[in-house]
Order: C-alpha cells, then structure tokens, then sequence
C-alpha cells in the first residue's frame, strides 16, 4: 500500500483508525464546529469591512480575528483527527465557499481592481459587437485570451444577468472548481485525503488565493483549468481501462487553459513536463505515454496559440523580461539589483510576519521534501512535484533581485503554491508526528496560521486597504468611487471611443475601461511642474494626445501605490502631494479648453494646443 | 439495463431541445431567463457523464466534473461561435444545445458498454439531519456576511457633486452644454453661457439626482466660457470654457443628438 500520510503520532495511533463509533462521533461534531466557525470568520470579516467602510478604529481587529477564524479551525481539525474523502471534501468546499464570499464581501457592486476593469471592458465589446475583433487598449493582450470573457458572456447573454453578476457567478464557479481539482490532485498523488485536504488549507495560504485569484481576471478561470487538466491528468496515469476517458478530459481543460490565459498554460506545461519526466524515471511506461500525450497535445496547442492567435504575447512579457534581466546584469555587474521599494505604510510586525511566513514554509517543505525522499514507494508524480516545488526558492529570488520583484513574486505564488502545498503539508503532517500530540499540533497549527498571515501580508490588499474604506489617491480599489467613474462614463458618452487621453493612475483605468478611450501611460510629464513647456506640447503631438485629465485629489494626498502616473518617474520618492496648480495650470495654457468640470474632475481639450504649435 | 437508460437520456434530450427552441424564440422575461439557464447548465453535467466513469465518485465530486466539463465546453463553443458567426444569446442557445445532445448521444453508447453503477445505500435520514442543520447554519452566515457588505458598500458616505460639459456639436459652430446631478435630491441649477464679454444665453433648469440636462445651442466664433450656479447660490460651482480652435471639429458626431 502506498501511504505518504506519516501524520500518525507516535504515540497516538489511535487517532488514525477512529476505533469506535464515539471517535467518528467525536470527529463529525468537531469538523460541523469547523464549518460553523469558519463561516462566523466570513461575517466577521464583512463586520470588519463594514467598520473599514465607516473609518471605525476597530476595524483591523475584526479583520485579524475574522481571518484567523477563516483559516485555523480547518488546520487544528486536520492536524487533529483523521480524514476520510468525504471530510476533505466538506474542507474543500469550506475554503473555496468562505474565501470567496471573503472576496465578494470587500467589493459586493461592482469590479473596481484595474484588471477586472480592463477585463470588463474586453466582455463588454464581446457583448455589443458578437466577436473578439475589438481591439482593447487597455489590456491589449486580454481578447486574445478570451475564455472568461467567452464564459461570463454565455451566463450574461443566456440569463439576461448583468455583466457583473454574471463574472462573480463565473468566478465563483472557478474558484470552487479550482480547490476541488487541486485536493483531487493532491489526494491522487498523495494517496492520503488528509494530506490532501492540508495541502488544500496550505494552498489557501497562498498570497492571492482569497482576492486576486478570486477577481474577475483571466487568470481566476486559468488556474482553475489548469488544476483540472492536472487532476484528470493524474487519474489518467493511475487509471487503467477509464485511462482514455481521464485523457479526453485533460486534453480538453488544457486546451481551454491555453484559451484562456497564457501564464497558467505555461505552468500546465511545466507540471506535465514534471509529471513526465517523473514516470520516465519510475520507468511507468503506460504513465509516462499518457502524460506525454497531454503534455504534447498541451503544448502543440500552446505553440500554435502564441503563433496565429495571441502573437502579441512575447511582446506582452518584454517589458517584464527586460526589467528582470537589466537587475540580474546590474547585480552580477555589482551594481546591486532592483530591490523592490518598501511597502507602503506597511509596519514592521507585517514585514517580519511575512519573513517569519517565508521561513516556515520553506522549514516545512523542506521536511516535506526529505519525508516523500525517505518514503520507499512514492505515488506517480508526487516526486516530481515535491521536485517542482524549489520553484519557491527561484520566485525568492526574483523577490529579492527584480524591481518588481513584490508584484512578481505575488504572481508566481498561485502557481508555486501548488507543489509547494503538497510539501508543505506533508512536512507539517510529519513534524506534528514527531511532537508530543497536543503541544504538537497546537504548534504546527500556529505554524500554519504565520504562513496564512504573512500570505496576507505579502498578498492583496495592501496594508493601506486591507479593509475597504474611504478614497484614497493611486489606490486601486480604493480609489474608484462615483466621481471618477461619472467622468469616465461621461467620456464613455461623449468623446470618440478610441481617442488618446491622458490621465493620472487611477483615472488611466477608469478612462480606458468606462471611458473607452486609449489612455496612454507615459503623461507624467504633462502633469509634473508649475508650467506647460515647450517639451510638454512636443509630447502631446508626439503621442497625439487630444484630452487630458485632471484630478485635484492628487494634491490632497500622497499616492498610496508610490506613484501618481502610470510610469511615474518619481515612484517612491514623492515627499508632498503635488501643488494643485500644477494639475490645473492648462487652464492658463493657450489653445486647451476645459471642456468638463465635475469638480475633482476636470477634462481639457487639448486640440488647440497642438495647433498652435 | 437500455431500458433504464433510455428514457433519462430521452428526457434530458427532450429538456435540452425546449428550452433551446424557447432561447432562440424569445429574448426577455422569466420563460427567457429560465431556458437559457438551462441551455446552459446541461451541458456539463451531461458531457461530464459521458466522458467519466461513474465508479467510486462522489456527488461531490460528479459535480466538480461537471462544472469543468461546463467551463471547457462553453470556452469551446465560444471560440467556435466567435469564428463561424457571433457570439450571441442565439448562438449560444444553438451550440450548447447541441454539446449536450452529442454528449447525451455518447453517453447512450458509453452506458450500453459499462456496468452501471449500484445507488449507494440510503443513508439513515436521521443522521443526516444535524448535517443539513449545520450546512444551514452556514450557509446562513456567510449570506448574511454578503448582504451586510453589500449594504454597507452602498451606503459608504460620498461626496455630492454635478457635473457640467461643453464641447463642440458640429462643424457650423454650435456647442452642446450638459449638466449631470448627483445631489441627494433634486437641484435646481442656472447655466450661464458667455460668448467673450457677452452673456450669450441662459437657462435656470431643476435636474434630479443622477439624470442630466443637456441643450445644442449656436454660439457666436468666440471663446466660449459656461458657469453654472447650484441652488440659488452667486459664485459659480462650475465652469467650462472652449477656445475657438477646438469648435471646428465637433469631439462626437453623435454629440448633442
């Protein structure tokens, strides 16, 4: 029998095999606690974001007490009792239900993260022009990745739904599925459904599983394709006359993975390499066919997307690509890399939580890694996976060397976590083994929940808006509010679709989304200085750029991103909020005229501008 | 055992073709709503039985199949729809009703060729009732968790505020001159329209709380400035201006329609 769930206390076998029927008793009313406890940290969490909303000095309490209750209940009861299939379901569910009413319950009316807006914009040109030829200047790659768009387009068109209760219902759906396929992932190449389960909570550790994961972005369904193509995947290997049915589902999630995100069919590819050389080395000669056909098909079907569909991928990861080489070169060059600013108004128990966080999982995937090493019979795939995972320690150090390293790292976590999870929990099941059984599991439990704080930490929100709350300026979510959305609607209305705006952080999302316009990103010139010179009026012809927003609350605050522009050469260096005369002098300038006034919000036309140049 | 399998698979076949047909003859309404829920829902679930065995897995677990199998269906048939027409309600209604006939078709053939599954053994009800009680209780809680955000997110305390637009009509010199209101409740504004030193026109106009005005106006080959004044109120609360080089080329065609 094939085993790698080593969590039997050594002194304490009795919690493996619930001997009577007052164990498994004992059990099912500890795991319905469980849920109920889990589910009070959800309504804690909307108390919590409710008081954010009202500026109540307890709101952040709420929020620790509230996520603390999402997570540690489920890992005590692992760690405690045994598991059968059905109880890591019901904890599967648990994750994925509360996490994402988590998500749902921090923006309930509408998408307001700048990517769910640019998505939002490419399905509302899918609904009024029926295909996917409508270029979106916002995020131009997202039409060619079209597969949430195409879905939440099918439950919004076939229900009448609007557009936003269709994507919640879309992701919602994705982010169940995405739990469910990985704990059948895990619990294939595990063998064991408590290993399974654990690795599920751990993966929920991950710092973007509850809210970029669970946004409206092509990833959220990506990853949720991605872990299906793995589960049918790994019952293919281990099936045998239901091997080409297991096949037929793999080949068609992987697919549907590469039409949906880029990102996430390139981290299919790699686990299905992994998977394959895995069995080529156990010498399983049917595993590693079946593997290799779905690897194949996946990455033939990848090959020709990138080709003839989305040839503009390369050119999306470039900019990416260059920023991470230039601070490699400049750090072997002795020059020091790109360290990534610190984060903002993020306080130093955040920073060591999050270092703290770090050191465990990497303890705890290290004893993970030596427990299935040890382990004399290994089921398929799970070496390579527990291989896969040192993925961690390269996203560590693209953190470390890459000026973007916070944003990268924080990408790569939805994808790493997934074999670091296995390892971890296997590591964490085995160290709780070793201990003395309470003390034990009360300390791996805690282990745990550092890992899940300093996920939280490290992930989305940021520090200055884990609670929702009042406008706050370059904030994201925090950010969008009615005055800004009016105005870009207004431009929606009003001004030709298409045109090129000029706009600060904020207002750059909300122009190219509501607004439709092509906000372009290098304006900060415009912006910065008390006059409009010479060098300005150049750049608004050399980018034809016919309006120009401008937002009076960006002298009210400094930005709680590090930057006031979408390329900001000030980032992080900003000391004072910018004059006010600065952002209004086009009011003196000869030729624009001012053609909106919403308060805050004023548009000018710059047209005459540039004819008089 | 045909016999058994037969008329589920009729009756599915069935379902799947009204409410496809309901789909495509009508566009709005509950009956709309209702089929295309079900254009939609059929196909996973049954793609999903026709492609996997049923041995040994849970509900649980059916459902998880057939929600993938959903999501890979539907990104299909949108690719599909998205190149041979477009991807509207319509052609929704057409392509997902037929995956799921073709998925029913190869179930008929897979079921005729694999044993049928044994029900699993009913459960004693009575055990099952401080499950649902606490399923409830949870679900419950994180419902209430949603609708409290949901109203505290409408009610976050916002700034009032109007908005006031000019921009060029057409190429003949006339101006569109718009007024939004997000006041709390109805406001009443005048709008002043100076054509240099000139106060060319003006309107006094009551706007309720996210409705706007908006009126076309011809306007002398002059600067252009606009001040609109909020309840009575003698500094102005808005203004616009547009130079004379901008009014050649009106910023929409559609303006002021």
């Amino acid at each position: 029998m094939t085993t790698v769930d080593l969590s039997v206390p050594r002194s304490g076998a009795r919690h493996r095999r619930p001997a009577s029927a007052r164990a498994a008793r004992e059990s099912a009313s500890a795991l319905a606690t469980v849920c109920l406890l889990t589910s009070l940290g959800v309504l804690v969490l909307a108390v919590a974001f409710r008081a954010g909303r009202e500026a109540a000095p307890h709101a952040l309490t709420l929020f620790w007490i509230g996520e603390v209750l999402l997570f540690a209940p489920a890992a005590l009861w692992l760690l405690r009792f045994p598991c059968s299939r059905a109880a890591a379901e019901v904890i599967a569910v648990l994750v994925a239900v509360t996490s994402y009413a988590t998500k749902v319950a921090y923006s309930p009316t509408e998408f307001r993260f700048p990517d769910e807006l640019q998505h939002w914009r490419t399905a509302t040109d899918l609904l009024a022009s029926g295909n996917l030829r409508t270029p979106n200047p916002a995020l131009p790659i997202s039409p060619h990745f079209p597969g949430l768009e195409l879905v939440t387009s099918a439950v919004a068109q076939s229900t009448g739904a609007s557009l936003f209760v269709s994507g919640l219902v879309v992701v919602g759906f994705a982010h169940l599925l995405t739990v469910l396929m990985l704990l059948f992932f895990f619990r294939n190449i595990t063998d064991s459904a408590r290993v399974a389960a654990l690795a599920v909570i751990v993966y929920s550790a991950n710092p973007h599983f509850q809210n970029f994961d669970a946004m409206f972005i092509y990833q959220a369904l990506g990853i949720a394709l991605l872990a299906t193509c793995m589960a049918a995947s790994a019952r293919a290997v281990i099936a045998d006359a239901d091997a080409p049915r297991w096949l037929a589902m793999a080949v068609g999630a992987g697919v549907a993975t590469i039409a949906t995100h880029h990102i996430s069919s390139y981290a299919l590819i790699g686990f299905l390499g992994v998977g394959l050389i895995d069995r080529v080395v156990a010498r399983d000669r049917a595993g590693a066919r079946r593997l290799g056909l779905v690897l194949g098909v996946t990455a033939a079907a990848a090959l020709v997307w990138a080709l003839v569909v989305a040839p503009d991928t390369s050119q999306y990861f470039q900019p990416v690509a260059e920023q991470l080489a230039n601070n490699v070169t400049g750090l072997l060059g002795g020059g020091g890399g790109g360290a990534s600013p610190p984060p903002q108004n993020g306080s130093r128990i955040d920073q060591l939580l999050a270092y703290a966080s770090v050191a465990l999982l990497l303890l705890a995937a290290v004893w993970g890694w030596w427990v299935v090493r040890r382990n004399p019979v290994r089921p398929a795939w799970l070496t390579g996976i527990a291989v896969a995972a040192g993925s961690f320690l390269l996203a560590l150090a693209v953190r470390v060397v890459s000026s973007d390293g916070a944003e990268l790292y924080g990408r790569a976590m939805s994808f790493v976590f997934i074999p670091l999870s296995v390892v971890a929990a296997i590591g964490a099941l085995a160290l709780a083994a070793r201990c003395e059984p309470v003390l034990g599991r009360l300390v791996i439990a805690l282990m745990l929940v550092v890992i899940f704080v300093g996920g939280i930490m490290t992930g989305w929100p940021p520090a200055w808006e884990r609670v929702p709350g009042h406008y706050q300026v370059s904030a994201y979510e925090s950010s969008v509010e009615p005055q800004g959305v009016s105005a870009a609607q207004w431009a929606g209305r009003y001004l030709p679709p298409g045109t090129n705006i000029a706009a600060d952080f904020t207002n750059n999302t909300l122009f190219g989304t509501y607004g439709r316009q092509n906000a372009i990103r290098q304006v900060a010139p415009l912006y910065l200085g008390r006059t409009f010179t010479p060098a300005a009026r150049s750049l608004v012809s050399e980018l034809t750029i016919r309006y120009l927003v401008s937002d009076a609350r960006l002298a009210t605050q400094l930005p709680a991103s590090g930057s006031y522009f979408p390329l900001d050469p000030n980032s992080y260096r900003y000391k004072h909020p910018l004059p006010l005369a600065d952002l209004r002098k086009f009011d003196h300038v000869p030729g624009a005229s001012r053609v909106y006034d919403g308060g805050a919000i004023v548009v000018y036309d710059l047209r005459g501008v540039t004819h008089g140049s | 055992m045909v016999h058994n399998v037969r008329p589920r698979f009729i009756g599915i076949g069935a379902l799947a073709l009204v409410a496809g047909a309901v789909s495509l003859l009508v566009d709005t309404g509950p009956l709309a709503t209702i089929a295309g829920l079900v254009v939609l829902i059929l196909p996973g679930p049954v793609v999903a039985e026709a492609l996997l065995p049923r041995r040994a897995a849970s509900v649980l677990e059916r459902l998880a199949w057939g929600i993938a199998a959903a999501f890979v269906v539907t990104v299909g048939a949108g690719l599909a729809l998205s190149q041979v027409s477009e991807v509207t309600r319509r052609g929704w209604a057409v392509a997902l009703t037929a995956v799921t006939l073709v998925g029913l078709a190869v179930g008929t053939v897979s079921e005729q060729s694999t044993a049928a599954t044994a029900d699993p053994a009913r459960r004693d009800r009575r055990r099952a009732w401080p499950v649902v009680g606490v399923a409830a209780a949870s679900v419950l809680m994180v419902v209430a968790a949603v609708a409290i955000s949901v109203d505290s997110d409408r009610h976050v305390s916002t700034t009032s505020f109007s908005e006031l637009w000019m921009l060029p009509a057409n190429a003949d010199g006339a101006v569109v001159v718009g007024v939004r209101s997000h006041q709390p409740s109805a406001a009443t504004y005048r709008v002043e329209l100076m054509a240099g030193a000139t106060r060319w026109r003006s309107w006094t106009v009551a706007v309720r709380p996210g409705r706007e005005w908006q009126v076309t106006v011809a306007a002398p080959d002059a600067e252009l400035r606009c001040r609109l004044y909020l309840n009575g109120g003698t500094s102005p609360y808005r203004s616009v201006d547009l130079a004379p080089s901008a009014r050649n080329q009106p910023a929409d065609p559609g303006a002021g329609r």
